[in-house]
């Protein structure tokens, strides 16, 4: 936050304007149109604000080579049924789902903090919304759709639990976890639009406190205090309402697809999130015990 | 929602193909780009020193002025007569404008909440007043702009329902509408004018 200047203004009034138009539109050429206009936006900003300009780089040539193919499957989707399926998966290449994560601990973690939270939640936010009207657009397939892309969700809730556990700093914590909570974010574009805004915005207020004051956090003993709170918000663990949010979205899920496959590959991936809970207690405890 | 993307393309083109780098010699386009930029200057004398956020007042006001324009057009409706559509523009910006404040100058900012020379007493009171006058200001952008013209709209359409009570009350409705009419255009000029000049103002406040 601290290397923005006065234009800075103009960069946020354009991102956060695309950011609401797009959230209002319902056409699938136009939404792409909208995150291709926050892509440019966000260069600027984190030019501004970067450190290293090849990591960054590596994530523009992904995120375009992504949403070329994305535009090429949205165009010929009506008549090849195979599109349904190359969309989902490059919409997985932006979000980082499992066969495509590992650029992206490597790119994310040489950025700033507010470039940082960009990353994490707003730029995911406009694909999320691509991915949901897509959905709707294609209810009739929603069966198929789902299940195809369970496989790739489940593995990749199983990778990035597990790689969570080999490191300790809390920014890298932040980034193995929202590849931990990409996953739930992908899963809650099949269900409805309130349920999916209402998991969005809940994980994104939090990380914004978590980011923003990750600098001044761990200075003081309330402060301390006050990020073991917010890593138990950030887990969901029963009294926290994240824990609520997901067991809607589960619940949903069920009713929607309630074939023998997809339960259990949905208590598969409920057993990898307690896994995914190591993560924040290894910081957690690292705080309580050196301090 | 024809009309915006109608205002949006024609303003776009206008100002894209308006360029003199398109054309070889002056035309009449220039003309009314020249007029409308010295319009825009001698409205709000912005363009002189500081040039960084010309750009965006020079579109954000064209943009109201056309959309407020479209709103007279009898049985259309303009996006800009509801809180929806100008709140995305005021709170939007009033967002980005809080974030710049905070991560760039946030002693500053909250220094100016005690005004100078203001005795000790109402040092308690002020920076709460101060703060409230801060958040509001996206609904007060709001208000001024969407209730202004949505009134004017809704007395010419309670006026023209008399003119079908009786044939001697229509030609005196008649009068009053037309009055009515040219006031409504007026007032969809300037509340253009207030709610870009407004938001600049806040931002040159701020800023």
């Amino acid at each position: 936050m601290k290397n923005l200047t006065v234009l800075s203004f103009l960069y946020l009034f354009i991102y956060l304007f695309s950011l609401t138009t797009l959230l209002s539109m319902s056409n699938l050429f136009i939404i792409w149109i909208f995150i291709e206009v926050m892509m440019f936006i966000f260069i600027g900003i984190v030019f501004k604000d970067s450190v290293v300009t090849s990591s960054f780089i590596f994530y523009f040539v992904i995120q375009r080579l992504a949403s070329v193919i994305i535009l090429f499957s949205v165009s010929s989707v009506s008549y090849r049924y195979i599109a349904l399926y190359v969309f989902h998966f490059f919409a997985m290449v932006k979000m980082a789902i499992f066969p495509f994560f590992l650029w992206y601990y490597n790119v994310v973690k040489s950025f700033s903090s507010f470039s940082l939270f960009l990353v994490l939640s707003p730029q995911k936010l406009s694909i999320l919304y691509l991915v949901y009207v897509f959905n709707v657009l294609h209810s009739n397939q929603l069966n198929i759709l789902l299940s195809f892309s369970l496989f790739f969700i489940v593995f990749s809730m199983l990778i990035s639990s597990l790689g969570g556990l080999i490191i300790s700093d809390l920014k890298s914590v932040l980034i193995w976890s929202s590849l931990v909570n990409s996953v739930w974010i992908y899963l809650s574009t099949f269900t409805t639009y309130t349920s999916m805004l209402l998991y969005f915005v809940f994980y994104s207020l939090v990380l914004y406190y978590l980011i923003t004051y990750s600098d001044w956090l761990l200075n003081t003993k309330n402060n301390q205090v006050m990020l073991i709170w917010l890593m138990f918000v950030i887990i969901g663990l029963p009294p926290f309402p994240l824990f609520f949010i997901k067991l809607y979205l589960v619940v949903q899920i069920f009713t929607l697809v309630s074939t023998p496959l997809v339960r259990v590959v949905l208590l598969l991936l409920l057993c990898f999130t307690v896994v995914a809970i190591v993560i924040y207690f290894r910081i957690v405890v690292s705080i309580l015990v050196y301090q | 929602m024809i009309i915006l993307f109608v205002n949006l393309f024609l303003v776009n083109l206008f100002v894209v193909f308006s360029r003199r780098c398109f054309w070889l010699l002056p035309r009449r386009v220039h003309f009314i780009l020249d007029s409308s930029k010295s319009f825009f200057k001698g409205l709000f004398n912005i363009g002189v020193g500081d040039k960084t956020f010309y750009s965006l007042f020079y579109s954000l006001f064209y943009f109201f002025l056309f959309t407020n324009l479209f709103s007279n057009v009898p049985l259309s409706v303009s996006p800009t007569l509801y809180y929806y559509y100008t709140f995305s523009f005021s709170f939007v910006m009033w967002v980005s404008l809080i974030v710049v404040v905070f991560s760039t100058q946030l002693s500053e900012f909250f220094a100016h909440l005690i005004p100078f020379g203001a005795p000790m007493f109402l040092s308690f009171l002020l920076p709460v007043v101060e703060l409230f006058r801060q958040i509001i200001r996206p609904l007060t952008l709001i208000i001024r702009l969407s209730t202004n013209l949505s009134a004017g709209h809704i007395m010419l359409y309670m006026f023209s329902f008399f003119s079908l009570s009786s044939v001697f009350l229509a030609v005196a409705v008649f009068w009053l509408l037309l009055f009515l009419m040219i006031l409504e255009v007026r007032i969809s000029l300037l509340q253009a004018y207030i709610f870009t000049s407004l938001s600049y103002l806040y931002i040159s406040e701020t800023l």
